[in-house]
């Protein structure tokens, strides 16, 4: 029952971070219908940035702060240089617009930096332990939880109470009638760039703090994940996004722990399959609705 | 199988691509010594790989992610049918004893790998089909890397990261050459067919295919297997080619690699697959040139390494930006080569004709007798969307050969139920009946099926089809019915244009023909004359006249032209707040105080001037 305990605490703080990361996908997602492949290098680049910074002799936190900027920068940077000028394309064409740009981006940091990783240094204060009664709690654990929690909490407001945020939501239901009512669109869509910027860099600070390196490829487990957690939780939801990404990070943590050894490597797969059985059955995700189209 | 009879087109067509495929190959084969006829190997099998993948992206639209795992499928069954037993035991000293003992040639493993892939494919896809579109991709991303974990994982199959090696190297230039043209063959066929067909309709318009019959999940299932066992047994050529291999090559390079050329090409063309695969082969074969080196004009070019996936992913940025549909775009070869297409499209346009000779009459109006019965029956029909009342307990039916006008202001609830009888928008209750059997509840594609047919308020063809593939997609639709359709609604001259460059009142046209051709029983036609001009919509609605009795079908017509639906209809129900107010004749709809208090004002409409005109004139060309 303890170890269960540890486990789902475990399981929660590795499902904010899935959280956050969907959640910034989703943000471009409900608003442009992108799919934004190259949202994982997002995450790369929090990396390298913490790693030129701490290198530099930053502290952690001025380096995490970096790192969460220069991600918000990638982000507009996306939408200005690539989808600005492919505006009216396919789904399709634009997510394999997007997976080019982070195939482009993965030979950059090759061909800049390096094949091969590259350690960032955290605070010791991360490898040490919380013991609440009879639970021992990893420190990273509990900050992660608190800082997902906090960022999605101040995300929430936002969108809730400040007219940007009640013109993102508008523009996540009906573009086109938002731009008619007088909301210019490119500044709601660089604010959902903005926003999915952010979050890929909160999200960032956090998987860098537990992986500790980062390589040209960092960002590709990232943007599965988000996927993954953003179609379990229904395309175009952004609840069922936050909602998905726990459900897969408290899967896999449980996977992991309980698994028999000799099935540990199909880790990744078993959750995949898991959440092909939960798609079969809900074939619109967690919370997506069943879209009626008008005719 | 019915078809529209271009299957000989498409033979002609992908003899083309072969031609055009050949020119380029055979030097390299012929003259280009052993390092460029590899190279020439290569290319053919990278074409194998795309056309198979071609087929289902193409033709379904979806972006599929997953196919290199059916690559790996083929690869893996191809290494432990052919490494000779002795090599095998080492590597893989589990292996099953049958599996332990094969030595299977060339041809039948690249059968085995097909096979065995589509039967994969044929699990997957069960769940896969049921997802919206957008899903499916992400799907097929975790179809990827399931395999690939699973490769590297199942060291008893695969041995793991290690990979295998020992594949008898069997592909000889001739050999790679016939199985390209095989492939582009069948893909230029495939996309022909009923199946195929349907399939690019689905891509154009999901939810009007449906409407029109099309069993979209359906259609896709059988594509993605049949895509599966293409790219199954070119991932065996490809491994009898490569000879070693490990799980890294089912990865992402690889997919992107397969990607880029369907996409840079033009995925949705066969000739495309063809292009891309020599564009991206001949930008790849360049720079990992320069990549070990090169000098230009006596200057010494530095090692770069790792430019080739760098380079291919700004070229396709580029093309997409510039080019989003591709190089050469939807069009085959034929469509480059004028003369061509004109002989292809006099010798179908023949074999059309010929076969719309044999029709003598309409089949309908054989059993006329049974006109009095009401076709489609549709009792108590009620739907609420978030407690809005759209429809509230409605009756509607419609004899052989009646025209019933829908008429009533707008959000009274006309279009929805129009989508509530074609089983678009499901009923909360109430009962529909069409030709006596219930379809209540039945999905769209089912009523369909069973005799329904219907056009959209806001016109949804099939935009980048033919006008021709837009009739003869429905599966309803003979080959004597459709090019009746097409001939009644005027648009045989026009059957071998894009549907989308027809003009809008054509574009309407083409909507209604595409629903007569599948001989429904009933019709639903919303507002087809919107946007036209009182010429334009009189001869339209004369027309709908002719059809109607010309097949002996029901017509429900919701237009909001009161002269025309009055002078048009044979019955008018009127619609107010989701209730049916009034039903009869024009002249007594028209008197009737509770229509004209509700829906006209209070102001009398005029009938006054005489109906006949044109609907007599409608009746003599029967």
């Amino acid at each position: 029952m303890l170890e269960f305990m540890q486990q789902l605490i475990n399981g929660f703080s590795l499902g904010s971070i899935y959280a956050v990361l969907a959640l910034g996908l989703a943000m471009v997602y409900s608003t442009l219908g992108i799919l934004n492949f190259a949202y994982g290098e997002l995450i790369t680049i929090v990396g390298y940035t913490m790693y030129f910074a701490t290198q530099a002799g930053a502290p952690f936190l001025l380096a995490a702060g970096l790192g969460i900027t220069f991600a918000a920068i990638a982000s507009l940077l996306m939408q200005l240089a690539l989808f600005r000028p492919l505006r009216g394309a396919s789904f399709v064409t634009l997510l394999f617009a997007s997976f080019a740009l982070s195939q482009a981006l993965q030979g950059v940091f090759r061909q800049a930096i390096s094949p091969r990783a590259r350690g960032i240094a955290v605070p010791e204060i991360f490898s040490t332990f919380v013991t609440i009664g009879d639970i021992r709690i990893g420190f990273l654990t509990i900050a992660t939880l608190i800082i997902a929690l906090t960022s999605m909490g101040i995300l929430a407001v936002f969108m809730r109470y400040s007219r940007s945020g009640l013109q993102m939501r508008a523009a996540a239901i009906d573009l086109t009638t938002t731009r008619l009512m007088g909301v210019r669109a490119n500044r709601v869509i660089l604010g959902a760039f903005a926003i999915s910027g952010i979050l890929a860099g909160i999200a960032g600070v956090l998987w860098m703090a537990r992986t500790t390196q980062v390589t040209p490829t960092s960002g590709f487990t990232p943007i599965l994940i988000a996927f993954i957690a953003v179609v379990l939780g229904g395309l175009g939801s952004i609840p069922g996004a936050v909602i998905g990404g726990y459900i897969f990070g408290v899967l896999e943590v449980f996977l992991q722990a309980y698994l028999p050894i000799g099935l540990v490597p199909f880790q990744f797969a078993m959750a995949l399959i898991a959440v092909s059985v939960l798609l079969y059955l809900r074939p619109e995700g967690l919370m997506g609705k069943r879209i009626e189209e008008k005719v | 199988m019915r078809r529209y009879g271009s299957i000989r087109g498409a033979g002609v067509s992908a003899l083309t691509t072969t031609a055009l495929m050949l020119i380029v190959v055979l030097p390299f084969v012929l003259f280009g010594g052993k390092s460029l006829s590899s190279t020439a190997v290569i290319f053919l099998i990278n074409v194998t790989l795309v056309i198979a993948l071609q087929t289902f992206v193409g033709n379904s639209g979806i972006l599929s992610f997953g196919h290199v795992a059916f690559m790996g499928v083929g690869a893996y069954v191809t290494a432990w049918l052919t490494i000779p037993p002795e090599l095998k035991s080492n590597q893989l000293p589990e292996l099953p004893a049958f599996l332990a003992e094969a030595r299977w040639g060339f041809f039948p493993s690249l059968l085995a790998a097909a096979f065995v892939s589509a039967l994969f494919a044929a699990i997957v896809g069960i769940i896969l089909v049921r997802m919206t579109v957008n899903a499916m991709v992400m799907a097929t991303l975790a179809l990827l890397l399931v395999m690939y974990s699973v490769w590297l994982n199942w060291s008893t199959l695969t041995r793991g990261s290690s990979g295998v090696f020992g594949i008898p190297r069997e592909t000889t230039p001739v050999l790679a050459i016939a199985v390209a043209v095989v492939f582009i063959f069948v893909a230029r066929l495939f996309k022909t067919t009923r199946i195929g067909l349907q399939l690019r309709a689905s891509r154009e318009d999901e939810l009007s295919s449906a409407a029109l019959g099309i069993n979209v999940r359906r259609v896709r299932y059988i594509g993605w297997v049949f895509s599966a066992a293409l790219m199954g047994a070119a991932g065996s050529l490809w491994s009898f080619n490569i000879i070693a291999f490990d799980p890294g090559q089912f990865s992402f390079a690889m997919t992107f690699a397969l990607l880029a050329m369907l996409i840079l090409g033009g995925k949705e063309s066969v000739l495309g697959a063809v292009v891309g695969a020599a564009v991206v082969g001949l930008v790849t074969e360049s720079f990992s040139r320069i990549e070990q080196g090169v000098s230009v004009f006596g200057i010494e070019l530095p090692r770069i390494t790792g430019t080739v996936q760098f380079v291919i992913a700004l070229l396709i940025i580029i093309a997409l930006i510039w080019r989003p549909d591709g190089i050469v775009g939807r069009r085959e070869i034929e469509d480059f080569i004028p003369p061509l297409a004109a002989w292809l499209r006099r010798s179908q346009g023949q074999s059309e004709d010929s076969a719309s000779q044999k029709l003598t009459q309409s089949p309908e109006e054989a059993d006329q007798g049974s006109s009095s019965d009401f076709i489609l029956q549709g009792t108590g029909m009620a739907k609420s969307f978030h407690g809005v009342k759209a429809v509230a307990g409605i009756d509607i039916e419609v004899k052989r050969g009646e025209i019933l006008g829908l008429i009533g202001p707008n959000g009274s609830g006309k279009s929805t139920l129009l989508n509530l009888i074609s089983g678009l928008t499901n009923l909360d209750s109430g009962q529909v009946l069409l030709a006596g059997r219930d379809v209540t509840g039945q999905p769209s594609h089912i009523v369909a099926q069973q005799g329904l047919a219907r056009t959209f308020q806001n016109i949804r063809i099939f935009p980048h089809l033919l006008v021709v593939e837009n009739v003869f997609a429905p599966p309803r639709t003979t080959a004597e019915s459709g090019h009746l359709s097409l001939k009644q609604l005027g648009l045989l001259d026009l059957r071998f244009t894009e549907a989308n460059t027809l003009s809008y009142g054509m574009q309407r046209r083409l909507e209604i023909a595409r629903a007569m051709g599948t001989q429904p029983s009933v019709v639903l036609l919303d507002e087809p004359a919107a946007g036209m001009n009182h010429s334009e919509s009189d001869i339209l609605l004369s027309d709908i006249r002719s059809l109607a009795v010309h097949h002996g079908c029901g017509v429900i017509i919701i237009d909001h032209d009161l002269r025309l639906i009055m002078r048009l209809c044979d019955r008018i129900q009127v619609l107010e707040a989701g209730k049916t107010i009034a039903v009869g004749t024009p002249t007594e709809v028209s008197s009737d105080p509770v229509v004209l208090a509700a829906y006209l004002g209070d102001v009398p409409i005029e009938i006054n001037e005489p109906p006949q005109g044109e609907i007599s004139l409608a009746a003599k060309e029967n």
